[in-house]
């Protein structure tokens, strides 16, 4: 599919270009890219928010407006966008009620996602005088309203804490069910990585590469750092090209895990200490920065 | 197709609270001098004079008010959540979108004509009988029409209010210069103006039939039906271009 804008100059922005993705049911696949990507678009495309120039998308067979308006979709926009004067309850019993919950029940499902979402103490405050985090758990509240096939979140953990950062992965895993895709469109690659099968990477409307996250190989080649408690030099002495931090840790060019396995072995034999290992960038980061760019993030 | 009727009784509440409560201060504003006029005079003893005062008084709230809350009612119903972006939360539930806003738009205008015969039952038990019932047929006219162009622009635009006033007193003033009996052809408009203001939505015609129905005169059936059409015809375009048209900008 593609999107293209037309300012009223007649001057064209392409915000996809050629994009093609398929989700599968059972699956959790990322989208991620650094501003301007074209991330929220294809969201929006998506959700049939906007209509593509050309090309087309459909969920599971029909065109995304009239999925949508059958089924409903699970969604928490990046802008949280509701009157400010609701209350946060007002706002989910309002949406309990759109998303077809039957009345004699919207009182238990607003129960059950405001304590899902531990958002009990604010549910009588109006929007407006909510902090970010907190008006982001009435998104997330309100899309756990819909059972739906499909979830699509939009940066879902901007503006969270890190405790709710956390609980918001543990939300997420247990939405995951056979018979659902979900999609998370954002900044965060440790996120991605930890929540989603596959990440498409988007850059500048296209989708430069889509990696399969936790895959390791033992082929994959990685640079390490690794935390040393004592005989460093013997470390240094098996890695060619490492250098030795302020702190103690040694920084490890790319190597294969076979090698890393091999080389940490000798270095331990040779009276190294070893408290950690840490890859440099995960894969889904090299795959990102080989995609984007240096400038990417 | 789902129509989310559950949720009419919001669209209601929205109407009342956000909408209709401008237009109610205003004509209490207006109830409140006739009342005390009246008032001052024992029960069923009111002078011709004070009657007079009233039903002036009356027409002339209703001439404000029954254009500002269609204006009220029908302003932003298409176009306040799109330009806000609250359609994300809306219309990621399995609701029917031209449902919806056919709905709210319904809910607004039930909302407004109601609201109008109450408010004339109250008026007029408190100074001399008005008919309520002449009092909603005057108000449901005027937000066939006025509505239908509010809805409209709030189809087309983010802009609608400003887009309505100027609209409706362009019309007014076009129109209430051709309708001049200065004995010149179009009033003595320019061909050009007299054609944009036959294009424009038939402001002084809607008046000729409120006061027609406030004085219990037989309506002019063509009259009756440019209005009624024009106001239908914009609604109905409204709602064409929402489903044609993208929700997000």
């Amino acid at each position: 599919m593609c999107k293209t804008y037309r300012s009223l100059l007649g001057r064209q922005v392409r915000a996809v270009d050629d994009v093609t993705l398929d989700v599968a049911p059972g699956e959790v696949v990322g989208i991620a890219g650094p501003n301007g990507a074209g991330k929220s678009t294809i969201i929006s495309l998506l959700l049939g928010f906007l209509r593509p120039t050309a090309g087309a998308v459909s969920i599971d067979g029909l065109e995304p407006r009239a999925y949508a308006e059958r089924s409903g979709v699970a969604y928490v926009p990046e802008l949280m966008a509701l009157p400010t004067h609701w209350t946060g309850e007002g706002a989910l019993r309002r949406l309990a009620v759109l998303a077809g919950v039957p009345g004699g029940r919207v009182e238990r499902e607003v129960d059950r996602v405001v304590d899902a979402l531990a958002i009990g103490e604010h549910r009588k405050k109006r929007l407006k005088t909510l902090s970010k985090g907190n008006f982001q758990r009435i998104g997330i509240a309100q899309a756990m309203l819909v059972d739906a096939k499909v979830v699509v979140f939009d940066e879902p953990t901007h503006g969270l804490d890190p405790v709710w950062t956390q609980k918001f992965r543990e939300i997420v895993l247990s939405l995951k069910r056979n018979d659902r895709a979900i999609i998370i469109a954002s900044h965060n690659l440790d996120e991605l990585e930890r929540l989603a099968d596959r990440v498409a990477i988007i850059d500048r409307g296209r989708v430069q590469r889509v990696v399969t996250v936790n895959a390791a190989s033992v082929t994959q080649v990685m640079a390490y750092r690794i935390r040393v408690v004592a005989g460093g030099e013997a470390v240094l002495a098996r890695f060619p090209g490492a250098t030795a931090g302020a702190n103690g840790d040694i920084d490890i060019p790319a190597v294969d895990i076979a090698t890393l396995n091999a080389n940490l072995a000798a270095a331990i034999g040779g009276g190294a200490l070893i408290s950690g290992v840490i890859p440099r960038e995960s894969a889904l980061e090299q795959a990102f920065h080989s995609a984007v760019g240096a400038g990417g993030q | 197709m789902r129509i989310p009727l559950g949720y009419a009784r919001y669209q209601l509440r929205d109407s009342l609270t956000q909408r209709l409560s401008l237009p109610l201060i205003v004509i209490a504003m207006f109830a409140v001098l006739p009342v005390y006029v009246m008032a001052k005079h024992a029960a069923g003893a009111h002078g011709p004079d004070e009657a007079v005062f009233a039903k002036q008084l009356y027409l002339q709230s209703v001439t404000l008010f029954l254009p500002m809350g269609a204006f009220l009612c029908s302003v932003g119903v298409a176009s306040t959540d799109r330009q806000h972006g609250y359609f994300r939360f809306l219309f990621s539930k399995p609701v029917n979108v031209l449902a919806y806003y056919v709905q709210a738009y319904v809910v607004a205008g039930a909302a407004f004509v109601v609201m109008f015969g109450l408010i004339t039952w109250g008026f007029g038990a408190m100074t001399i009988h008005f008919s309520v019932h002449r009092a909603m047929e005057a108000a449901l006219l005027t937000y066939v029409l006025l509505g239908g162009i509010g809805f409209l622009l709030g189809a087309l635009t983010r802009f609608d209010g400003v887009a309505f006033i100027a609209i409706y007193l362009l019309a007014l003033l076009l129109q209430q210069f051709m309708a001049a009996p200065n004995g010149l052809h179009n009033g003595g408009l320019p061909d050009w103006l007299a054609a944009i203001a036959k294009v424009l939505p038939p402001v002084v015609t809607l008046d000729v039939l409120r006061n027609h129905i406030y004085a219990a005169q037989a309506l002019d059936p063509s009259q009756l039906w440019l209005v009624i059409g024009y106001g239908a015809g914009a609604a109905l375009l409204g709602l064409a271009l929402l489903r044609r048209g993208p929700l997000a900008r």
